[in-house]
């Protein structure tokens, strides 16, 4: 009897809660909200949805990032893009990809279909896939900008424009620096980040391009350390103790790996004899960049890709043309100017 | 004693032993129920209700489509008593497979063959280990899953276009969207319910893999053989992943290394949710498709409302929990049973 009560109770609740659900509830159907009628064409760099008639002071912005917490990169770009949007009064639905391409395809399903973003700004977890979420968003009316990393070119021609980092240029200015400071022949080893990204899969590609070029050998192959720091030493280790001096520098695809190969060649007593090259400058390697511990690194701040996404933003949605390739400024940091550096970067 | 014989003896209504039975279906309306109701503008402040759409539900019928149709494939090893921890490889390697062919210019449907060929081999191959080297499914499908992780890490270091693939003239995309709202995982998925629930309910081998699974020792006894129904059982298994990763692979028209990252795990939790018993020998499609259909409408209601990945998770496994102890309070004997 207490069963058919609990039951009965159940149901009851179920019509009262579908009764609350549906009340009010307007059907958003698959359009989007922003209205393509009378829209002024995409005057933009890229081509893509029509902006249509919005209010710059009301614009909802559905964020689609590759990841939310697996990396500091991509989460602090967020953060300083939502103080940006807070500044400006825009609304900004944030959706977290976690890395995995099934989820922000879903994500990028519940944007077109919720039907209130005005504008959609696309860091994809992977190149190809996004050219499939810019297609489907701009079929859904929805203009769009990637940001972080690009989607494959099939897919430019509906991105209205691309804001971050050139990858070959980040690898180019610390390669370039080894290749001036490091003799002829000289040989190394490179600390990469998560095998199959296409960010460190770039990295490597340009690498091995530019130090082949060079003439320099490099030991071993790439080693893909993840986000490991403790995985950078441990790669670091092993090589080190086969080859000790005989290995000029390391060359690290991010300061989190600069930092494990500092340790590794510190234990192994070959501080200044074996360099280290590095990119994504960290704060906390500010001090080993100012006393030499680490030779050279590359900035690629946050803030810079939030601050052109917000300059571009604007542009974009008002139909003025901007350029496709929005990358953000990257710098060399060296012993000369790390201390410039000190106190401005997020991590 | 007399009084003792007087007492009148508890019968169930039809309705509770049915709910007993079948405690989904009354998790299913709970579960749909709450999320509209979490979801209506009431609660969010007149914000508009973004669950509660037709365009939503289509959504969700296509999400409940695809990752039903792999909790399928897991649900046949579940009833034989086994566990697959590699179907979310399998998935990847699968589309990996078919991306590469897809790519080079082989014919899709060939490609689409030989993918599900693919497919039913790993199945197979794991049901051997099983059952003929007689490793553990638990250590045997994880080795085999991080052999198909490195496998997929070289076929698909990044991600792979299937470049300008087309079926009958339609890219792979548009093909999965050929039904409009209704999209191809929902067509096939009802198509598997009704073909698979035919097979488990009114075939021999169908019926024997609830033997096998719920009395391994009497199976052999009585004649059957549950070593092969547990390879079938497998390969099946193998054909549905490779079904799900022929599905994601049109959906984006790529196949990425970590496709099949974390979707064992829903799957799992999907069934088990559904009420498919893990130790085997009782299960159907249906209750699988609705324990899929629950852990959807938590995670699509949850980011809906825009809760970060941290809290969907939470939610996701303390709803697991509660429905495992609402299965054990209302199914009492069977689950003590087990």
């Amino acid at each position: 009897m207490k069963l058919k009560k609990f039951f009965a109770l159940c149901m009851a609740t179920v019509m009262a809660f579908s009764v609350a659900a549906c009340g009010g509830s307007s059907d958003s159907s698959s359009d989007s909200s922003s209205d393509s009628s009378g829209a002024e064409s995409g005057a933009a760099g890229g081509g893509g949805a029509d902006v249509g008639d919005v209010d710059l002071d009301d614009l909802t912005i559905a964020y689609l990032n590759v990841t939310d917490s697996l990396a500091p990169w991509p989460q602090y770009i967020k953060e300083d893009f939502q103080a940006i949007c807070d500044d400006n009064g825009w609304t900004l639905i944030g959706y977290d990809g976690q890395g995995d391409v099934n989820t922000q395809t879903d994500e990028v399903a519940s944007v077109i279909s919720d039907g209130e973003a005005d504008l959609a700004v696309l860091f994809a977890v992977s190149s190809d896939s996004g050219v499939q979420y810019v297609q489907d968003l701009t079929d859904a009316g929805i203009p769009v900008i990637t940001f972080g990393s690009d989607v494959s070119e099939d897919g430019r021609s509906n991105v209205k424009c691309y804001v971050g980092v050139d990858q070959e240029l980040l690898v180019d200015l610390s390669a370039e620096y080894a290749i001036e400071n490091e003799p002829e022949g000289a040989k190394y080893m490179v600390l990469s980040g998560f095998e199959g990204q296409y960010d460190y899969i770039a990295r490597s590609a340009e690498t091995t391009k530019v130090f082949d070029e060079a003439g320099f050998e490099m030991l071993g192959d790439i080693n893909y350390c993840g986000a490991s720091r403790s995985e950078a030493a441990d790669f670091a280790t092993t090589l080190l103790n086969q080859y000790g001096e005989d290995m000029n520098f390391i060359f690290c695809h991010s300061d989190e790996f600069a930092l494990g190969a500092m340790q590794a060649v510190e234990e192994a007593g070959l501080t200044g004899k074996v360099h280290i090259y590095s990119m994504e400058t960290f704060q906390e390697t500010l001090p080993y960049l100012e006393d030499g511990t680490i030779s050279s690194s590359v900035t690629m701040t946050s803030q810079a890709v939030a601050d052109k996404l917000g300059e571009v933003i604007p542009k974009v949605m008002s139909g003025e043309s901007v350029d496709y390739d929005q990358s953000i400024d990257q710098v060399l940091v060296t012993s000369d100017n790390a201390s410039e550096y000190d106190g401005t970067l997020q991590y | 004693m007399k009084q003792a014989e007087k007492l009148p003896v508890k019968e169930d209504s039809k309705v509770v032993k049915f709910f007993k039975r079948n405690n989904i279906i009354l998790i299913l309306i709970l579960v749909y129920a709450a999320a509209a109701l979490l979801a209506s503008p009431g609660l969010l402040g007149g914000k508009k209700n973004t669950f509660f759409t037709v365009s939503n539900t289509y959504d969700l019928l296509t999400l409940v489509g695809v990752y039903g149709i792999l909790a399928m494939g897991l649900t046949f090893v579940f009833i034989v008593g086994g566990i697959d921890l590699s179907i979310g490889y399998q998935v990847a390697f699968c589309a990996a497979i078919f991306a590469v062919m897809a790519r080079s210019g082989v014919n899709v449907i060939l490609a689409m063959v030989i993918t599900l060929v693919c497919g039913c081999a790993v199945g197979y191959l794991n049901g051997t280990i099983v059952t003929r080297i007689g490793i553990p499914p638990l250590i045997g499908t994880l080795a085999v899953m991080t052999a198909l992780k490195g496998i997929v890490y070289i076929i698909c270091p990044d991600s792979l276009s299937v470049g300008s693939a087309t079926l009958a003239g339609n890219t792979l995309s548009a093909v999965y969207k050929l039904g409009g709202a209704i999209t191809l995982p929902v067509i096939l998925i009802v198509i598997l319910t009704v073909v698979f629930t035919i097979f488990l309910k009114y075939t021999v081998t169908g019926s024997n893999f609830y033997i096998t699974g719920g009395n391994f020792e009497a199976g052999m006894l009585s004649g059957i053989n549950p070593n092969r129904l547990s390879r079938i059982a497998y390969t099946l298994g193998g054909f549905c992943s490779a079904l799900c990763g022929l599905l994601l692979c049109f959906r984006t028209n790529t196949a990425t290394y970590n496709m099949g990252d974390g979707i064992d795990i829903t799957a799992i939790c999907a069934i088990v949710v559904g009420g498919v018993k893990m130790q085997g020998g009782r299960g159907n499609m249906a209750m699988c498709i609705m324990g899929v259909a629950v852990i959807q409408i938590i995670t699509n209601v949850m980011n809906k409302l825009h809760y970060s990945t941290a809290v969907v998770a939470l939610v996701t496994g303390i709803v697991v929990i509660l429905v495992l102890i609402l299965d054990r309070f209302t199914s009492g004997r069977d689950v003590l049973d087990d």
